[in-house]
């Protein structure tokens, strides 16, 4: 009978608590159950595209569109936590150099069977380059939106004066033009009309160059570096030779204005895209109004250019795929597209959209509509931002002389075959069992501890059945314990599921290449062996992050602990009235959120309205700008964290002070010691273990220094306040990088542990 | 004779004055930022940034307020931050006190090993736990949901420490005469334990509040969806955003801090008794 209450009393507790909590968490979701998408989009279509989603809810009755608006400095982030966290978008826009990296998360829904049904798109509409940017593996995963790509812009009369009455169409004529054009106007010695502007480091335009006389950069499968190919050492080639020949500059390419050069002439020729088109218009004005116009890529083999854009796609978390495609239909109708142009000035990705009047009078657009028909994009991999970046890196170095060709082909594909191999390289079988090892040294390890800690430990009498044993005695155990064995699971599976299992679980995912892919893939992941915190010894930011934690402890500890002792000091003098107001006072920035305390600091340090420097001025010192200059960001976080946190410590103080007993006060007064010495002999050793307790809890907390530079600087300025918790957070929950992640948290475990040993060590010698 | 009293006199005169301007100096810089936040929320976006500053607004209005909670959608963080910091306070102060009565007035084989062990966790830092954790919660689906920040915070090694320190104080025969009147177990510690532990569960419920109120990074980390973000989340985010509106941010401050403050003003002799007791005991 009474088991049996306890187990009812139980159930309903628990089971009310939960369908109330249930309650709470259906009711917020209940509004979402209508047939209603999401829909994302970026920086500028972000701001417009709610117009066509109002079109679109016209035509589709019954579909609600919610539009949201990312901007593009955020957008790679945002899509990431939020396929991880399984809640995306149905639908969003998606760079097409995105999609590879999406599609290996396993993000996004392959659309061949919704294409195979659908009367309005099919891969012939679009620009097959720009189609291609969705095929994967052969299965389509996006569709064309709007395209990208990038013509020639010249100067009609300039290259009339050179004797030119055509823009260059070949290779050959882009040289001979472009040595026709080099002039020194002035006669000062120095070149004030070059041929053309080129960038030192940009893959892009690179690429078009390389694609132009039929080469690659990587073999047809993805698999190896092609860079060594006759067709790409020629561009390569070609390219450099443009530098060195002079008709590009090299040094001044950086500091000029382009629309200033294009004007005066400094580059008479550049490489740009649609939006070019008003901006130059507007910027050199009616009068330079016929003297200049764009034309298609010079050919080699191909007139080829890069094509870019964005497509739609649809995320396999989406519970409305059938709408969600709807609304990609509806955005790829030609009339659409023509209206979307109209809005944005996006260029339409489906080729009849080109054929509708309205580009009639807009010569200089339909050029780039001609151009898209002879358009490539990089490979569809999710390494290419890697390879692209190393390719700017050796280009560069070419450009400049520091190595000629034959060297930088061979670094380069040393480079990307590299990159492509990583994995193999990373994940070998030594790796495997150097993991396993150390994982089992590991948990041996904790056994170790727990041994050594434990035999101290008294356990209580119980009487026992001794006749019995093992597993019996066990199960007898339990059913003559069961009540408090029931009444302390709860709460030991709680912490046994979330702080002791996670200790070892982190250990080990340290010890992988767990990333992104990772988590969409399990097999994916694999044992490194101690890859990662090899790595960390190399990343200069962990460097930096643990400089500043280290600065932040080091000087912020002492300083904190300072303030709380004299605070505690002056209110514990007796002739104080008010004292628990004033005690009351001083605490209150402990309570308060931190991130509150962090934002209000912010609007304190504002350089120009902030507080503090008001008070600055009105004291006759000159404004400073806090937050923003590398030397003062990390010293104003630590005078913020000591105001927040000196009122914790002092209340700590102030009851280590009153435990000091009074009689050694007075007995010192009778022998004549004066205030500073009855401080210097009674207090502060009478406050020895209250300081050695306050010292390793404010430590502690000081060295997961992360919410204030999360708020008030993102880690800058250039990374002077970046915290190792926010570096790990950067890794961890912006990267997904959960391996090198879960190193970091380790290595910063093991400094506060030894910190902690050290104290613990030095207070036993002081006694 | 009189003259050395005299001095001594003047000297403590001195010390005192120095003491009291020590004393309100420390109030003016601890108020400072609260009377500004409040003052600046109280400003029209225009007149936020004047130079010098104003303390009192000229033409105090409420339009930052009004902007919060109609277009920046605060109601909806105030109330995930309410589920959330009940939530964890009330079943946290649940399993810890049912923990607690076990551990403190129940003889079970393994009690004293498995408390020592309980007791090695509070050693275990949070940027240990924050990754593996996360993978979990996302395996069974917990990610952006009130469970995937109450379930974890559902019981805490200081908690049941504290519990059962404060139920050993009970005496035993207390809860020996409930026995032999065939009370269930579970029935002497709903209708006897808790009533007697009213002030240690006053005391670690409002430590929980204020902590989950308070709490950023695993909340930052677990709600992913802005309309399950908690209030430090969203005002984070919101100074993200619009990092020079400082009189929205300052009212985004004020809502978040208000709650946290009343509490703390309530129950200040708790809180403050609390923290000097965990100090005295090391």
């Amino acid at each position: 009978m009474r088991n049996r209450s306890l187990l009812k009393n139980f159930a309903i507790l628990i089971s009310v608590s939960l369908l109330f909590l249930f309650y709470l968490e259906r009711k917020s979701l209940a509004k979402k159950e209508e047939e209603t998408i999401t829909v994302w989009a970026m920086g500028a279509e972000g701001m417009k595209i709610a117009q066509m989603a109002r079109k679109f809810e016209q035509a589709n009755p019954g579909i609600r569109v919610i539009t949201q608006a990312i901007p593009w400095e955020a957008a790679h982030e945002k899509l990431i936590t939020s396929v991880v966290g399984g809640i995306p978008p149905d639908v969003s826009q998606l760079g097409t150099t995105w999609m590879a990296e999406f599609q290996a998360m396993g993000a996004l829904v392959p659309l061949n069977e919704f294409i195979s049904r659908s009367e309005v798109i099919n891969q012939d509409k679009f620009f097959l380059s720009s189609w291609e940017t969705n095929l994967i593996n052969g299965r389509v995963y996006g569709i064309p939106w709007y395209v990208d790509t990038r013509v020639i812009f010249y100067r009609k009369d300039l290259l009339k004066e050179a004797g030119f009455d055509h823009p260059p169409r070949t290779w050959e004529e882009l040289e001979r033009i472009g040595k026709a054009l080099v002039k020194d106007r002035d006669g000062d010695g120095k070149i004030d009309q070059y041929g053309m502007a080129l960038p030192v480091k940009d893959w892009n335009i690179l690429s078009m160059f390389i694609w132009e006389n039929g080469g690659n950069i990587l073999t047809p499968d993805n698999s190896k570096s092609d860079v060594e190919s006759e067709a790409t050492r020629e561009a390569f080639e070609f390219y450099h030779r443009l530098f060195q020949e002079n008709i590009v500059p090299t040094a001044e390419a950086v500091d000029v204005d382009l629309f200033h050069a294009f004007r005066t002439g400094f580059y008479p020729i550049f490489i740009s895209g649609p939006w070019m088109i008003e901006l130059v218009r507007n910027e050199l004005g009616k009068e330079y109004e016929g003297r200049w116009d764009v034309a298609m890529m010079p050919k080699k083999r191909f007139p080829t250019s890069f094509v870019g854009g964005c497509n739609l796609v649809v995320f396999k978390g989406s519970k409305h795929k059938q709408a969600a495609w709807k609304f990609i239909e509806f955005m790829s109708q030609p009339e659409i597209q023509v209206e979307w142009y109209k809005i944005i000035a996006d260029l339409p990705a489906v080729k009849s959209a080109w054929q509708d009047p309205f580009f009639n009078d807009k010569p200089m657009v339909r050029v780039f509509g001609e151009q898209l028909n002879y358009t490539k994009s990089p490979p569809n991999i999710p390494e290419w931002e890697q390879i692209a970046d190393a390719m700017q890196r050796r280009m560069e170095e070419l450009i400049l002389d520091k190595m000629n060709l034959f060297q930088t082909l061979g670094t380069l594909t040393k480079d990307i075959n590299e990159i492509l191999e990583k994995k193999e390289r990373i994940a070998s079988k030594g790796k495997f069992f150097l993991s396993i090892g150390a994982i089992l040294v590991f948990i041996w390890g904790l056994a170790f501890l727990w041994k050594r800690y434990h035999r101290k430990v008294k356990e209580i009498e119980v009487p026992e059945d001794g006749r019995i044993s093992g597993v019996k005695r066990i199960i007898s155990s339990l059913r003559k314990y069961h009540v408090p064995y029931l009444f302390i699971i709860p709460s030991l599976t709680i912490l046994f599921v979330f702080l002791f299992l996670p200790v070892v679980v982190s250990f080990i995912t340290s010890l992988t290449d767990w990333d992104i892919y990772g988590l969409a893939n399990w097999k994916k992941i694999s044992f490194v062996g101690f890859e990662n915190y090899q790595t960390l010894l190399r990343d200069k930011i962990f460097w930096k992050s643990l400089f500043n934690t280290f600065y932040f402890v080091i000087v912020g500890v002492p300083f904190a602990i300072s303030l709380a002792l004299l605070m505690a000091i002056v209110l514990n003098e007796e002739f104080i009235r008010f004292k628990s107001f004033f005690r009351t006072s001083y605490f209150a920035p402990v309570v308060t959120t931190l991130v509150a305390v962090a934002v209000v600091w912010r609007w304190l340090y504002n350089p120009d309205y902030g507080l503090i420097n008001w008070v600055l001025q009105t004291v006759g010192l000159p404004p400073q700008n806090w937050l923003g200059d590398t030397k003062l960001a990390m010293p104003s976080l630590i005078v913020m964290a000591a105001w927040k946190n000196f009122g914790y410590n002092m209340v700590i103080f102030l009851a280590g002070l009153q435990a000091i007993p009074d009689t050694l006060y007075d007995a010192a007064k009778v022998d004549g010691a004066s205030y500073w010495q009855r401080f210097l002999y009674i207090t502060l050793p009478g406050l020895r273990p209250t300081t050695f307790f306050v010292t390793v809890t404010t430590m502690i907390g000081f060295f997961q220094l992360f919410g204030e530079p999360y708020v008030m600087t993102k880690g800058g300025p250039l990374n002077s306040t970046i915290s190792v918790v926010l570096h790990m957070y950067n890794q961890g929950f912006k990267f997904f990088r959960m391996g090198y992640a879960s190193a970091i948290g380790y290595i910063l475990f093991g400094i506060i542990v030894v910190f902690t040993i050290l104290q613990i060590k030095l207070q036993k010698a002081a006694y | 004779m009189k003259r050395e009293l005299n001095l001594a006199k003047i000297l403590t005169l001195i010390r005192r004055i120095f003491i009291h301007l020590l004393l309100f100096l420390g109030l003016a810089i601890t108020l400072a930022p609260f009377i500004w936040m409040i003052s600046t929320s109280l400003k029209s976006s225009e007149s936020v940034f004047t130079f010098p500053p104003q303390w009192i607004p000229k033409h105090p209005t409420i339009e930052q307020y009004q902007t919060l909670f109609r277009e920046v959608n605060f109601l909806q963080f105030f109330k995930n931050s309410v589920i959330v910091a009940f939530g964890i306070t009330l079943f946290s102060l649940f399993l810890n006190s049912l923990g607690g009565f076990a551990f403190a007035k129940h003889k079970f084989p393994g009690r004293e090993k498995i408390f020592a062990l309980l007791l090695a966790t509070m050693m275990v830092p949070g940027q240990i736990t924050m990754i593996p954790v996360f993978l979990m919660l996302k395996t069974v689906g917990l990610i952006n949901s009130y469970w995937g920040l109450i379930i974890p915070a559902g019981a805490s090694a200081f908690g049941i420490f504290l519990m059962r320190q404060f139920i050993t104080t009970i005496p035993t025969d207390l809860i020996e005469s409930a026995r032999i009147d065939g009370c269930s177990e579970f029935r002497i510690y709903w209708t006897i334990i808790l009533p007697l532990c009213k002030p240690v569960i006053a005391a670690l419920g409002i430590f929980t509040f204020m902590g989950s109120w308070n709490a950023f990074l695993w909340p930052l980390i677990v709600m992913i969806k802005e309309n399950m973000y908690t209030l430090p989340v969203a005002l984070a985010n919101l100074s993200g955003q619009h990092a020079t509106k400082f009189g929205l941010l300052m009212a985004g401050a004020v809502v978040v801090v208000i709650p946290v403050l009343i509490v703390f003003i309530v129950a200040q002799r708790y809180v403050i008794k609390g923290v000097a007791v965990t100090g005295l005991k090391q």
